[in-house]
């Protein structure tokens, strides 16, 4: 029998517009999956022509959610080029703010965007209020809005909202799909933390907003340096970010950590979370300066998913291909001197399990992403990749909170390299960002009482070429921008996404990329509502509209990979 | 080498009425004011030593006010004589020139040394349309000048003239498209100035008529007309 | 009847429309507010900040408590196109703890892509279903630029991969009213920034039903939210500027109310970040501050809940909430009289003292050539 096709475009709860299809067999097993972007904007064209100082500003406006990631970053590729160093103050402010934007971030990807994948909402309407009250103590020393009397409000609203049938964004969902496997008080739990993280997130935008002017979307970051010089130097305002980081930190401490335990206890044997990792060479950027010696994490890279060496990258081995993408060009691309030229050939029509509809052109071009390569090979970057690397760097702290989080729950190395794995990942990320975050502000506030600069000025020479860029960690992974200056303007730009790297189609020699590659041997219980596929992509915290592509292989590869990662895993413990 | 007696000059020709000489130079006194406090503004490069109650910028704002006011009403008045004032006739005659191929080419000729300078009205036709142009510039500046007013005097003309000028902004494409060409009409008066001044001198000279006199005392005289008409 | 009256029992008709319309709630806000353990003074409070934001009258305090309670019966659909997702994120963001996420629970949020929890098929049946059920009563909400280039196949949507153009005009026809909800889909934002390679035009420019433009990158929530409460309580636009733009918002430019103004006015300026002036709070003219060309409420209003705005921390104002700012406003941080003259890698200052230097030529030549023909003549 033919195998079936499904489409889900709009996939929901991301940054950005994007399609998957997915080809599944008689058993509803995925053989194939294929993922579009089907918005192009052209940014990298736009910003061609301008003052290199407006790069951060223009660049930022790439995306909303991660904001600041490529404010940052377009200010910093500059700043690389012209071969400015912004003081050591800026340096430090600038951390902060990346910290205060994780806190941010991954909370509100984790309930808002991804909860709704791990938790039915309608069964929390069962659940006994007392009894998920006690409950709560088995995740959690001190669980945070889990009182009797509260977890009875939230499920009073809840029921409003169920009975009248008029669900607003909570309608036509998954809801009883057999892969929600939390109990009804653990659905309560997560419901009520749902509710609660959607405070305690205005409260980590307001932490960042000390510094950053505004979130989202900050503005107080220039090239030498940063602007709120003023916040930098009020004793009122450090004690304004100390008393909102410590709320934040508290919810992260007492909710999310419990939420993932709690996670990792009733997932723990549910297949379709257990696979969903088909790249196994894991690539993760420097970041969080703690002072002026340490960084939280560090960059490398690990390839076939052997914790056991470690590698420096090597950026000159970066590239971009376009084969599948729909874009002008021969053959891969230096990001230095990569092209963005539209050659859009849009669907073709077809049958799916849904009735007919447009579909992808797999065999040609089918997306707006292109596809990054490190030394012709495909690699995932995010949370888990940062983690994996600093693991086999024998970052102590890492390797403590995995071994902690790992003891917690009774989990083997090995299921870190799951869907799940990829969700707690980055839960830990955040948690070990919280726990340093205040060494970085400790070394501010001990830096500005004899130390107040925080600009350097520079000129830009128009008679001089200059080529610079960025590379770091930001929540969705490894981030890259690359300019180049000439007549003391921005000659060409080209930013590679960390969605880029998870989503970008198959390239010239037929490698997959990791979006593609996760969803491959995927069981789907209902193939017209694939809550599977969303769980996986989700868990990528899809920040563009990304690419997946053919994978023509059975599923097998995915328990292969398992043993070999807890081997590698085994050798580095 | 002249015969004293040809240089008199029997026959002055009225050119410019009073008004329209004081218009003039009120026009080059403001446009100067104009363009020194308007540089001021775009780029402060003065700051006031010690206490913040010097109002220096608003200081240096309000003299580029007054004399946009000055400016504006001096343009309305020195439109209203072109057409009705008691000089026009020599002036609206130079609209003949600008349709003449034949006074442009004499024209153009004569500023590189071939010819006379003849022609209809007062004005040579590059000279009239240049100064039509300037004309268009005060117009350009006052108007851009005025939606920028607006939103810094709200009472009076300011709360008057609001309405219609937002409508004129949103028409330019918003304050900062109005605020650069207001910025460009001003190098457009840079420009024009030391060409003007350079012209008169030179045709004062080249011509021997009274180019610069005709500004302070109104009439013109020719100097060099007078002698061939003797000569003849 | 004075223009206040009139526009009170101009509320108070609204009012009884409103709550003759069925419920698509079973509990009345007032009710949740109840359960969520929001006091009514508490409520009236938030009522009267909201009043005051929208500079009406004290009076209209009680009617906004009353319009806010009838609030669950206005289906919203959002919709996205060439965006970046930050006008949604600064809506997640709202104001006044526990009273705001309530008000946005509790309006009937029908589609959002961002927060609900069906996708694909699933997602493109509420649509429908909800433009369908509510014609005529839904409002409309739009984040993002529309691609026009290509006939807008720079976007598409769904599993039938229509047109972002598509798919807004025709929610377009049946709105009860459209907000395009930040800078691009009021204007056109950064991809509409030349060269423009997508086409991307504001939502006005591709719908012919009248647009409520809410700009800003991304605006604040408080102006997201007070521009649909004004639409809730009197059902109808605004007072709109030329730009379409609510004047309770984007009626004064944010130079008029900044804090730095007095420093402007005095001749203070920051020379360069990170010096003294601007560790003393001096004003950001020369380092760009676009404030003198923007409207905007951000001086009073601020982002995340008064936290700060981009002036209060030290970097002027780009101007995110006029149209195209992006091409007359750059570079963003240095004054206008450093935006680069179209074409030409110049200013209007640098060309401008090339012409004039060209013209000082020009005479000196022309005088030079005149000494030589005198003589000649003489």
């Amino acid at each position: 029998m033919a195998n079936k096709r499904v489409v889900i475009d709009p996939i929901t709860r991301i940054e950005g517009h994007l399609r998957v299809e997915v080809e599944v067999d008689e058993n509803n097993v995925v053989q194939k999956a294929y993922s579009s972007s089907t918005l192009w904007r052209g940014i990298e064209l736009i910003l061609k022509g301008r003052d290199p100082r407006d790069a951060g500003l223009m660049a930022q406006r790439i995306c909303g959610v991660c904001t600041y990631s490529h404010y940052r970053a377009g200010v910093e590729a500059v700043e690389d080029a012209l071969g400015v160093e912004p003081p050591y103050n800026a340096k430090l402010v600038r951390s902060i703010l990346n910290e205060s934007l994780y806190m941010h971030d991954h909370i509100v990807h984790f309930y808002h965007l991804h909860g709704l994948d791990w938790v039915d909402v309608v069964s929390a309407l069962s659940a006994d209020p007392k009894k998920a009250s006690e409950l709560a103590f088995k995740y959690s020393d001190l669980p945070i809005s889990t009182g009797t009397a509260e977890l009875m409000a939230v499920q009073q609203r809840v029921k409003g909202f169920v009975e009248k049938g008029q669900l607003g964004p909570f309608a036509n969902a998954y809801w009883g799909n057999k892969t929600y496997k939390f109990s009804p008080e653990q659905n309560l739990i997560a419901l009520s933390h749902y509710l609660k993280a959607l405070e305690v997130q205005r409260t980590a935008a307001q932490m960042f907003a000390i510094f950053g002017a505004k979130q989202p979307h900050p503005q107080s970051l220039v090239v030498g340096g940063i602007t709120s010089v003023m916040d930098v130097l009020s004793p009122a305002r450090l004690s304004e970010w100390l008393t909102k980081y410590k709320i934040v930190k508290d919810f992260i401490d007492r909710a999310y950590y419990a939420d993932i335990v709690m996670a990792a206890e009733a997932f723990g044997t549910e297949e379709s979370v257990l696979g969903g990792l088909g790249v196994k060479n894991f690539l993760s950027g420097e970041s969080m300066m703690l002072n002026r010696t340490e960084n939280l994490f560090e960059s490398g890279y690990i390839k076939d998913g052997d914790l056991s060496k470690v590698y420096d990258i090597d950026e000159s081995l970066i590239d971009e291909d376009v084969t599948h993408a729909w874009y002008e060009g021969e053959k891969p691309l230096k990001p230095y001197d990569g092209e963005t030229v539209p050659n859009y050939t849009g669907f073709v029509d077809g049958d799916t399990v849904n009735g007919k509809a447009k579909i992808l052109d797999e065999k040609a071009k089918y997306s707006w992403v292109k596809a990054p390569r490190y030394d012709k090979e495909a690699f995932e970057v995010g949370p888990l990749s940062n983690l994996l690397v600093n693991y086999a760097r024998g970052n102590e702290k890492v390797i403590k909170a995995v071994g902690d989080f790992l003891e917690r729950t009774g989990l083997p190395v090995g299921a870190l390299f799951t869907t799940l794995g990829r969700t707690a990942a980055r839960m830990l990320q955040v948690k070990l960002i919280s726990d340093n975050a205040i060494i970085t502000f400790n070394s501010l506030v001990e830096n500005i009482k004899t130390d107040q600069s925080t600009y350097t000025k520079f000129e830009i020479d128009p008679n001089k070429e200059y080529k610079g860029r960025f590379i770091g960690e930001v929540p969705r992974g490894t981030l890259s921008h690359w300019v180049r200056i000439k007549n003391g303007l921005i000659e060409n730009y080209q930013a590679v996404v960390p969605t880029t790297w998870n989503a970008g189609p198959i390239d010239a020699n037929g490698v997959v990329g990791p979006y593609e590659a996760s969803l491959v041997g995927l069981k789907l219980e209902d193939p017209k509502k694939p809550l599977e596929v969303l769980r996986i992509i989700h868990s990528f915290d899809p920040c563009m509209a990304c690419s997946v592509h053919v994978m023509d292989m059975k599923g097998t590869e995915i328990s292969e990979f398992k043993v070999s990662v807890a081997d590698g895993g085994a050798c580095s413990v | 080498m002249n015969n004293p007696d040809t240089q008199i000059v029997d026959h002055p020709t009225f050119v410019y009425s009073s008004m329209n000489r004081i218009l003039h130079w009120l026009r080059a006194v403001v446009i100067t004011g104009l363009t020194i406090t308007g540089f001021y503004i775009a780029s402060p490069f003065l700051s006031p030593e010690g206490s913040t109650d010097k109002l220096l910028f608003a200081e240096w704002a309000m003299w580029h006010y007054i004399f946009g006011f000055i400016l504006l009403t001096a343009g309305l008045l020195r439109i209203y004589l072109f057409f009705f004032g008691k000089d026009s006739k020599g002036e609206l005659d130079s609209v003949k020139d600008v349709l003449s191929v034949r006074s442009w080419t004499t024209q153009l000729k004569s500023y590189f040394f071939v010819g006379e300078l003849q022609k209809k009205g007062i004005y040579g036709p590059l000279q009239f349309i240049t100064y039509v142009m300037i004309m268009l510039l005060v117009i350009v500046a006052s108007v851009t000048g005025l939606v920028l007013y607006v939103h810094v005097y709200h009472l009076g003309i300011g709360g008057l003239l609001y309405d219609p000028m937002r409508a004129i902004e949103a028409w330019m494409g918003g304050l900062a498209m109005v605020r650069y060409v207001h910025h460009i009409t001003m190098w457009g008066f840079l420009i024009f100035i030391p060409i003007h001044v350079y012209l008169v001198i030179w045709s004062a000279i080249r011509f021997k008529h009274g180019a610069l006199d005709v500004m302070f005392t109104g009439y013109d005289y020719h100097l060099k007309k007078e002698k061939e008409q003797d000569q003849a | 009847m004075n223009g206040f009256d009139a526009l009170y029992s101009k509320a108070e008709e609204r009012i009884r429309i409103l709550s003759e319309l069925p419920s698509t709630k079973n509990k009345t806000i007032e009710k949740l507010l109840e359960e969520k353990g929001v006091q009514r003074r508490d409520f009236m409070k938030w009522a009267a900040s909201i009043t005051a934001m929208l500079a009406l009258p004290s009076q209209f305090t009680p009617l906004f408590a009353d319009v806010a309670k009838l609030a669950d019966r206005l289906p919203l659909i959002w919709l996205h196109m060439a965006e970046c997702t930050g006008c949604s994120e600064s809506l997640i963001r709202s104001d006044a703890p526990t009273v705001d996420s309530l008000i946005f629970e509790h309006i009937s949020l029908e589609y959002h892509e961002t927060l609900m929890a069906a996708a694909g098929w699933q997602a493109e049946e509420i649509l429908d279903g909800a433009m369908h059920k509510y014609k005529g009563k839904y409002i409309l909400l739009v984040e993002g630029g529309v691609p026009t280039a290509m006939d807008g196949q720079y976007l598409t949507l769904g599993p039938q991969a229509k047109t972002g153009l598509s798919v807004v005009t025709e929610a377009a026809k049946d709105a009860a009213a459209i907000f395009s909800i930040g800078t691009c889909s009021s204007f056109g934002g950064i991809q509409a920034a030349a060269p423009n390679p997508t086409g991307a035009k504001g939502v006005d420019k591709v719908v012919k039903q009248p647009v409520i433009n809410v700009p800003g990158c991304p605006p604040s929530a408080k102006n997201i939210v007070g521009t649909l409460m004004h639409f809730l309580l009197f059902g109808t636009l605004p007072a709109l500027d030329r730009y379409s733009r609510p004047k309770w918002a984007y009626g004064n430019r944010i130079h008029d109310l900044c804090e730095r103004r007095g420093h402007f006015d005095a001749g203070e300026f920051v020379e360069s970040f990170g010096d003294e002036g601007a560790k003393a709070g001096w004003c950001l003219y020369k380092q760009g501050c676009k404030g003198p060309y923007t409207f905007n409420n951000c001086s009073i209003e601020r982002f995340n809940q008064h936290t700060h705005w981009p002036v209060g921390a030290g970097h002027g104002c780009m101007g995110c909430s006029e149209p195209d700012f992006w091409d007359t406003m750059g570079p963003l941080e240095q004054p206008l009289d450093s935006h680069l003259v179209m074409g030409l890698n110049s200013t209007v200052d640098k060309v401008g003292t090339t012409l004039v230097t060209a013209t000082v030529i020009g005479i000196g030549a022309h005088a030079v050539a005149s000494l030589f023909m005198n003589k000649k003549e003489g």
